[in-house]
């Protein structure tokens, strides 16, 4: 008696993906994660919207002037917590549950294994963003009334698939550092440990590093300074404005090793002024857009390092786990 | 003689906390097509890493090895398909049900979909886990964990089956069960290796079997024949039952050629020499007029031939 030959019905890698996405969809940590990313973003969108009403007096103006500033605040913290989340325990958990065993023993190559479960963490990953992002969008626009336009829509859609790809590093990150970890508690561990250094440390570090090679000049408020957008100003003598510009641009050296520099960055070409982002402490001002595409075309070099950045980390875990011996 | 596996100079070597460590040292082995297979020998005696080895997970160091024809290195792929293998320490998901799993298992060994259910309930149906199938696994005592394990081996139909320790942590009537589908199973047709280290439990199924001690093989045939080739080495043990006191014949079954020692009990005589005598003593028992009531041959079971290779290599190992 043998096995008889079958032809091939579905690619293994598939196989696997499904059944990743599946899982992962149905996990409460997955419905968890979206639920309190939606409730952040709408809080954190909430509490924009009134403070550019109450403090600033004024609103931006546009669809995207009133909310982007809120999602790309939101986005920038809990993107890389999602990748982080389903990443963790790619494979040490696998290997903790003895599942890795089943699997392994099971007629496939193990690249199958490592590229199915990232093909379905990239469609849990688009999904935790776009679900509460496109719902929060809605949201808001039945709140303030206001419809965006076709171009804020791309934006939008696009600075949403960017998100994706910046939890996919995160993602990277944290199954890289769940392959060559033995127990899930420690990958998680060194995986907000990661996180917190990237988001956190570093751009502290940078402003310290910067502080010691160019001091920071010191602001001055005039002493005449009423509330509203219109009066904000700030005193800063030619000589005092260059040397800020020196500052933030050893900053901006420095956190350029981040993900999360370049992913601020593309935020700012895509989102434009609208997004109101303050690049490391950088004044944006609003109503400075690019077009889209001249948008993308200046930031170019941060969507390739921010791809390298995962790719990197895949490419990493992908070599060591289909080289890890099996025991 | 056609052969399932075969191995030639198979060596692993680990480097562990600076340490390099022999988990295979040389092996060489061969499992005859239909027999029932024990790789024996105690926790981290190697025999995981040799199976590893030959599905192509772990890759040796040296040496080379093949499975039902295949490379274990270059055709793994093909091993896997054909092998049915339950590994130590399988696991499974908790949130899937038995059936879910085993759907998993047939869809990544390419079962078409019409197929599926037919097998899947006759691996549920063989391992008993029929009216379990639409329960979690979470919930899944540890013997019907061990079941679930059995099934997905069995959804391949291979033609050679693996088992490593399949009846660790599993009650004595688990056990019986295993060792019964394993009968069951080898009268289909199919070669079984088993790997244990409880030899109580698996060593009276298995027909051939290979010990194996950090990492070498101390010993490797047919059951029967290492019995025979240690009784030829060590001696033979025979008990004679009588029907009547044994007392008078004592003498003359004392002074048979090569008779080392004796013991009489009543109507029972156990004699210890250096070939097998029982012609002998029936020869003598008919001259005596005495009636031989039962006549064989004392064999060492599994475990005292495990034991005594154990201590051969603990012998040879003090000596050098």
């Amino acid at each position: 008696m043998g096995v008889k030959k079958r032809r091939k019905i579905l690619p293994d890698l598939l196989t696997v993906a499904f059944r990743e996405f599946s899982d992962t969809i149905k996990s409460r940590r997955f419905i968890l994660l979206v639920v309190v990313f939606g409730l952040i973003m709408v809080a954190s969108m909430a509490a924009l919207i009134s403070e550019q009403t109450s403090y600033l007096g004024a609103m931006p103006t546009g669809f995207l002037g009133r909310v982007a500033r809120g999602m790309t605040a939101s986005i920038g913290y809990l993107a890389p917590i999602i990748g982080i989340a389903l990443g963790c325990d790619e494979i040490s958990g696998e290997r903790e549950r003895g599942s890795l065993k089943l699997l392994l023993a099971q007629p496939i190559y193990r690249d199958a294994v490592i590229n199915g479960k990232f093909l379905a963490a990239t469609l849990a990953t688009t999904l935790a963003i776009f679900i509460p992002s496109l719902a929060t969008v809605g949201g808001a626009m039945l709140y303030l009334g206001v419809s965006p336009t076709p171009d804020e829509l791309v934006r939008l859609a696009v600075y949403l698939v960017f998100s994706v790809l910046f939890a996919m590093t995160f993602y990277a990150i944290a199954t890289l550092l769940s392959t060559v970890s033995k127990k899930t508690s420690q990958s998680v561990m060194l995986s907000v440990g990661v996180w917190v250094a990237l988001t956190v440390i570093i751009p502290l570090i940078a402003e310290s590093v910067a502080g010691i090679f160019v001091p920071r000049p010191s602001l001055h408020m005039p002493q005449n300074q009423t509330s509203g957008p219109e009066t904000i100003r700030i005193i800063m003598n030619p000589a005092e404005a260059e040397q800020m510009t020196k500052f933030h641009s050893m900053v901006e050296s420095v956190s350029s090793i981040t993900p999360n520099y370049h992913f601020d960055k593309i935020g700012l070409y895509i989102l434009g002024g609208f997004s109101g982002v303050g690049l490391l402490g950088t004044l944006t001002s609003i109503g400075e857009s690019l077009p889209l595409l001249e948008g993308l075309g200046q930031c170019w070099p941060n969507i390739v390092v921010l791809v390298l950045f995962a790719l990197f980390a895949f490419v990493a875990s992908y070599m060591i786990f289909t080289r890890q011996e099996i025991r | 003689m056609e052969y399932v596996v075969e191995t030639a100079e198979l060596t692993k070597t680990y480097r562990s906390h600076g340490i390099t460590i022999t988990a295979l040292d040389h092996g060489k082995f061969q499992i005859r097509k239909g027999s029932v297979f024990g790789l024996l020998g105690h926790n981290g005696a190697g025999k995981t890493t040799l199976i590893m080895i030959l599905m192509g997970l772990t890759l040796p160091t040296s040496g080379t090895a093949k499975v039902l024809g295949h490379d274990v290195v270059k055709e793994s792929l093909k091993i896997r398909r054909k092998v049915g293998f339950m590994p130590e320490g399988i696991g499974f998901y908790d949130h899937l049900t038995a059936q879910q799993h085993l759907d998993y298992v047939a869809a990544l060994n390419n079962i078409p979909q019409g197929e599926r259910k037919g097998v899947i309930d006759e691996a549920l149906s063989t391992t008993g886990l029929s009216e379990f199938k639409d329960r979690k696994v979470g919930v899944f005592s540890r013997g019907m964990s061990q079941r679930l394990a059995i099934a997905q081996t069995l959804l391949k139909d291979g033609e050679l089956l693996i088992f490593d320790e399949p009846t660790a942590g599993v009650d004595p009537e688990g056990a019986r069960e295993f060792k019964n589908l394993v009968g069951q199973l080898n009268k289909e047709g199919k070669t079984i290796l088993i790997s244990t280290h409880l030899l109580s439990e698996i060593g009276p199924i298995c027909s051939d079997i290979v010990i194996i001690r950090e990492g070498r093989i101390v010993v490797q045939g047919g059951v029967s024949e290492i019995v025979e080739r240690t009784m030829k080495e060590e001696g033979y043990w025979i008990e004679a039952k009588f029907n009547k006191d044994a007392a008078s014949l004592a003498p003359i079954l004392g002074k048979l050629e090569g008779v080392s020692s004796m013991e009489v009990k009543g109507e029972t005589v156990i004699l210890k020499a250096d070939t097998d005598i029982r012609s002998a003593i029936t020869r003598e028992a008919t001259k005596g007029k005495v009636d031989v009531l039962s006549l064989r041959r004392l064999e060492p079971s599994l475990e005292d031939l495990f034991m005594r290779f154990y201590g051969r290599e603990e012998e040879a190992k003090d000596i050098a």
